[in-house]
């Protein structure tokens, strides 16, 4: 049974309650938060290392944390914002830096691909194919609706987008992948 | 997972058959993954504790090992950078020494460098032709100056002494073949010739009045008489 997140604040406080309540922390978001970065970077071990770095910035940033915004909300924002950063890396590293959507959208699919379990006549395997041929945007905007069923609102904040274009983002992205089942059934 | 089924609503109307695909991730997740997952973390964000002492003299040398440690690796990755079949070449030498050269060796020791004297024989030899050349400069230099001496003084009236006798009778002489022009020539170019002051010593000198005593007033006159009268006055 998780601690609330309020009073897992209150003790990340106390210095000498502070490992105890990050510990708590982190079993609490660990799987949501590794399951948000992953539908992003697609791989474990990339996931693992973007998760890690979103787990350190919280040690060193839950302080200042001001109570004005859920504690999740702001969990996922610095997961977000920390694989759209690893993404940008990986693509100039790898000299993959593509100008289309649809080119950065073929690494995705050879990544799933490449997935040890990768199983193109189960359907969920064609969701993730469709999923990811999405652009960015609208990926993490129905990512977050369909799997984290994240209030509008609440993404609204965390993204800093108004709530009738995350509507309409997640409106499209929806019909795509419809789409592309359908195509590819 | 407990679906909202404002979202189900939602999604049934804008696709359908999305709607009835389940949403089960199809990725794996490593075993454990999550068991560990904050030890792992909280060892990553706290310091580790101090444990363990230093061993005694430890930071003493420190700094040179590191920078010897900083050198090899260095002069290692300098290496293998330019040339790495090169550097994946074993530096042992391929050549022989012959058995026992090293315990046979003996250090040669330095030869006393030859001492070369500063006062050889000819030191001695050049150093008496420069005494020979410095006397001998010194007597001629000597005796020049007693020849100046001797021409500007003696000299004459040495001879006027000799021919002390003979004097009033060459004079006479003397006089009665010269003319005034010659002897006013003569005058002059024995001013001219710096030696008026030699001219002016000898009159002012005993021995000249000597030897003028001993000219005759007779032989005198008769020589004024021969001088004509114009030349007298002056």
């Amino acid at each position: 049974m998780h601690l609330d997140d309020k009073t897992l604040l209150a003790q990340f406080a106390e210095p000498a309650l502070r490992e105890r309540a990050y510990t708590a922390i982190i079993k609490k978001y660990q799987e949501k938060l590794y399951w948000h970065i992953r539908r992003m970077v697609i791989e474990h071990e990339d996931t693992n290392d973007v998760l890690q770095n979103v787990f350190v910035k919280v040690w060193n940033a839950l302080a200042n944390f001001r109570e004005d915004s859920q504690l999740y909300t702001w969990l996922y924002r610095i997961a977000t914002n920390e694989s759209i950063s690893f993404l940008e890396q990986k693509k100039r590293k790898t000299a993959a830096v593509s100008l289309s959507d649809e080119e950065s959208s073929y690494d995705f699919e050879n990544s799933i691909k490449a997935d040890k379990h990768f199983d193109s006549t189960r359907l969920e395997w064609r969701l993730q194919l469709a999923i990811n041929q999405l652009p960015e945007k609208q990926r993490l905007v129905f990512n977050l609706r369909y799997y984290d069923e994240m209030p509008y609102e609440e993404m609204s904040k965390m993204l800093g987008t108004t709530t009738g274009a995350l509507k309409a983002s997640y409106h499209h992205a929806a019909k795509k992948i419809e789409e592309y089942i359908l195509k590819h059934a | 997972m407990t679906t909202d089924p404002n979202i189900v609503t939602e999604l049934q109307s804008i696709a359908p058959t999305l709607a009835g695909i389940t949403r089960r991730m199809p990725y794996a997740v490593p075993e454990g993954y999550f068991e560990y997952l904050a030890d792992r973390m909280l060892i990553e964000v706290t310091p580790s504790p101090q444990t363990g002492t230093v061993p005694e003299g430890y930071f003493d040398n420190f700094a040179d090992n590191m920078l010897q440690l900083i050198r090899k690796q260095n002069s290692s990755h300098e290496l293998a950078d330019i040339a790495p079949t090169l550097a994946g070449i074993s530096k042992e030498m391929p050549y022989h020494v012959p058995a026992g050269y090293f315990e046979q060796l003996t250090p040669a020791l330095p030869q006393p460098a030859k001492v070369v004297s500063m006062s050889s024989k000819k030191m001695w030899w050049r150093m008496a032709v420069a005494a020979v050349l410095l006397i001998g400069g010194f007597s001629i230099w000597q005796l020049s100056n007693d020849n100046k001496q001797a021409n500007s003084t003696g000299l004459d009236v040495a001879t006027l002494a000799a021919d002390t006798v003979a004097i009033p009778q060459e004079i006479s002489l003397q006089l009665a073949n010269l003319d005034a022009s010659t002897l006013e020539s003569a005058f002059a170019e024995t001013e001219h010739t710096s030696s008026h002051t030699q001219a002016a010593y000898l009159l002012e000198t005993d021995n000249f009045e000597q030897a003028l005593q001993s000219v005759t007033t007779e032989a005198i006159s008769d020589q004024l008489d021969k001088i004509p009268v114009t030349q007298k006055n002056i």
